[in-house]
Parts: structure tokens; sequence; C-alpha cells
């Protein structure tokens, strides 16, 4: 569509131009754009109108009434025994945490990170032989040093497990060589070497 | 009152020309309108009466080509919604017939579904209020198959009313443009016909 029929159509429209003129001047062109205007314009003057003053009636009845409540969530079976599954697992979990510390007598507890050291921090201390690789133990601080994965860890490379796992007097007080007794605040999970976590233990610690 | 967006029963803003000659933006008109819809947000149901009266005439023939039937519930339920989304209307510039456009046409959608629903969809002409003329089912069949923009386009030039400022502050654009798009649309429009007869 050209420009100028653009042009002289909204001028049509807006009675600037009269439809003789603009048919003259553009054709067939303008004649199928102006006959789908005017069914347009004479199906949307035909639509009947509701009476305005019955419908503003009844529609204001709508408006005074509350509005009607609706809820944004329904329970739904499967929610509720997810709800109740996860709940049930949560009391479980509670549950067996406090038969876990009444069985201890009190003893302090050592933290799960501790007594189940994962098995990366296990091949740190006796290498990538998964041979090497001692079983996790539950214990305590309080337990008699020596167990645990650093007495596993001498059977291996560099497992030799420093110390007899008692408690130095010159021990870091943020010892954490989880009974091995070697110096330091390093953690060498039992392997028992003094260097940086992680480090193979010194050769006199390996066998 | 004289709103710009609705002229009563008169569609399309076509006839008569609007008194500043370019399209018939009326700012006497928009400011009263405003006016309106501001007292109506803070509850004034006066205020929003003149508002239905106002723009009803626009709202039931969008209604009535959308949902193809005279369906009075919808019209009612577009001005309830209205209502009730008042508090979320912004004066942006954008005419509030717009934004009842909008609305309107939620609400067409939401009728056809339920009627969908209720009863099989080739009965729907011979089932509403006013019996639908085959002149409307033709252009609303032809309507639907144009694009989005044309499409709205001519709803809202040709049954909502509006002027060309209007429409292009409702979407955007210049006056100019929205020009030619309604005559580009009214081509595709004439070519759909043409196809189907």
């Amino acid at each position: 569509m050209s420009a100028d029929l653009d042009r002289d159509l909204g001028a049509w429209t807006r009675q600037e131009l009269s439809r003789e003129q603009l048919l003259a001047v553009h054709g067939t062109a303008a004649a199928a754009l102006v006959a789908v205007h005017e069914r347009l314009t004479g199906a949307a003057a035909a639509v009947p109108l509701p009476n305005a003053e019955a419908g503003w009636a009844a529609l204001r009845t709508r408006i005074d009434a509350p509005a009607p409540v609706v809820p944004l969530h329904r329970p739904r079976p499967s929610r509720i025994l997810s709800i109740a599954a996860a709940a049930a697992l949560v009391l479980a979990g509670i549950a067996y945490a406090v038969a876990s510390r009444g069985s201890h007598d009190g003893a302090p507890v050592v933290s799960p990170a501790s007594t189940a050291p994962s098995a990366g921090s296990f091949s740190a201390g006796v290498g990538s032989d998964p041979r090497n690789v001692p079983a996790p133990t539950r214990r305590t601080a309080s337990s008699p040093a020596g167990g645990g994965p650093s007495a596993g860890g001498r059977s291996g490379r560099g497992g030799s497990g420093g110390g007899d796992g008692s408690a130095k007097p010159g021990d870091d007080p943020h010892d954490r060589d989880q009974g091995t007794g070697n110096d330091g605040s390093h953690n060498d999970h039992g392997s028992g070497n003094d260097g940086p976590e992680g480090s193979d233990p010194p050769p006199s610690h390996r066998q | 009152m004289e709103v710009s967006a609705f002229r009563g029963s008169t569609p399309a803003n076509i006839s008569p020309p609007s008194h500043d000659g370019k399209g018939g933006y009326e700012p006497d008109g928009r400011e009263q309108e405003r006016a309106l819809v501001r007292r109506a947000q803070d509850g004034d149901r006066d205020a929003f009466g003149e508002l239905y009266r106002t723009h009803l005439p626009a709202v039931s023939r969008l209604v009535r080509f959308r949902v193809g039937a005279q369906d009075e519930d919808a019209v009612s339920e577009v001005f309830l919604r209205a209502w009730r989304g008042l508090g979320s209307y912004r004066d942006t510039g954008v005419p509030f017939s717009a934004w009842l456009y909008g609305i309107a046409r939620h609400v067409a959608i939401d009728s056809l579904r339920k009627r969908g629903r209720d009863e099989p969809r080739e009965d729907l002409p011979d089932r509403g209020i006013e019996p639908m003329t085959a002149e409307i089912l033709t252009l609303r069949g032809a309507i639907e198959h144009l694009p989005t923009e044309q499409r709205q386009v001519i709803e809202l030039k040709y049954l909502v009313g509006m002027t060309n400022e209007e429409v292009a502050a409702a979407m955007g654009t210049t006056p100019g443009a929205i020009n030619a798009k309604q005559w580009r649309a009214l081509k595709a429009l004439a070519d759909v016909l043409e196809e189907r007869t």
C-alpha cells in the first residue's frame, strides 16, 4: 500500500475527503478497503446495546456484595501425604539424635563430621590405594586413643598414625587429630602426620 | 460528558470528525475521565457508574465480537473485574479504555471456555440472547485469522472506538503508524474475506 493511499484513507475517515474523490484517485485499491471499513463500521453499529441503567443496577448489587473468598491453595491428598512423610522423617531424626546422646551417658559427642569422615579425607592419609582405606568407626573424644581411622591407617603407605592417641601437655588446644596425639591444629583424620591437612606423614611415621 | 475513547453508540470514531480535525484527541474528555477514575479508585461507586455508562457500548461490542453472542453476564463481569482491579490501575498515559479492553479480552476467553465446556461450539451462534447476524459471524471469523497486532488495531479502532492517538498510546507507537497499520489490517482482512467467499 502506498503512503498516498494511507494518507487519503485517513482523510476520508475524517471526512476531509469524499468517498468519490478517494475512489477516483485510487480506484480499486481503495475500493476494497472502503468496503471492508464500511462493513466493520456497520456491523459494530448493529450490535444491540444493553440497557445501561438496568445493567448498572445489577452491577451495583454485585459490587456491593463482598467479594468471594477463593482459597489460593486447596489442600490435596498428595500434599498432605508429603507433609506427613517429611514430618515423620524429621521426628525420626530427632528421636535418633536424642537416643544417641542418651546412650553415651553424658560423654561429649564428636560431631558427625569427625565420626564419619569422607572418603576424600581418608585418602589424604592413606594415599590413593582404596585397599588402605580403613572402615570408619564411631567413637567419641573420650574413647581410647588409637582406634578408628588412624589405627587402620597404619597399614597404609602414609597411615602410620603417629602418637599414642592420648593428649599431650603441649598439644594445641584446637587439636583435631582425633586421638592420634600429634601436635598442631590441622586435621589429619588420624593418619598422624604433622604437616598440613592432606599431606603425607613424615618418613619417620611411615612403616 | 464527552470521553475520548467512546462516543455513545457511535463506533470507531469514524464520524463525525473530531473538532480538532486530526482524529478526535480530546484532552478535556481525558481529564474528566481521569478524575472519574481517581474518584472510583477511592471507592466512589457513582463515579464508577459514570465510567460504566460511558464504556458500556464499547465493551458490549467487543464482547459480542469476541464471544460471538450477546453475553450480558460477560459484559457485567468485565466491569466487575475492573472495579475489583481498580487499585492496580495506573494512569501512565494509556487510555482507561485500553485497560478495560485487556480485561474484556480475558473475560471473553473465559466465557468461550465456559461455553465450550457447557455446549458444543457450533451451537453458539443460535444460543445467544440476540440472534447473531451472519455479517458479524463472517467478520468475526475473518478477524480471528489476522495477526495479533492487526487484530488489536481493528478491535481498538472499530469496536472500542479509539482514536489513532489513543491506539498509539495503548500500543506504544505513533498515530501515523497506527493509521498505516489500520489500512494494512483492513487489506489483510479484505484478503481473508475474499478467500473465504
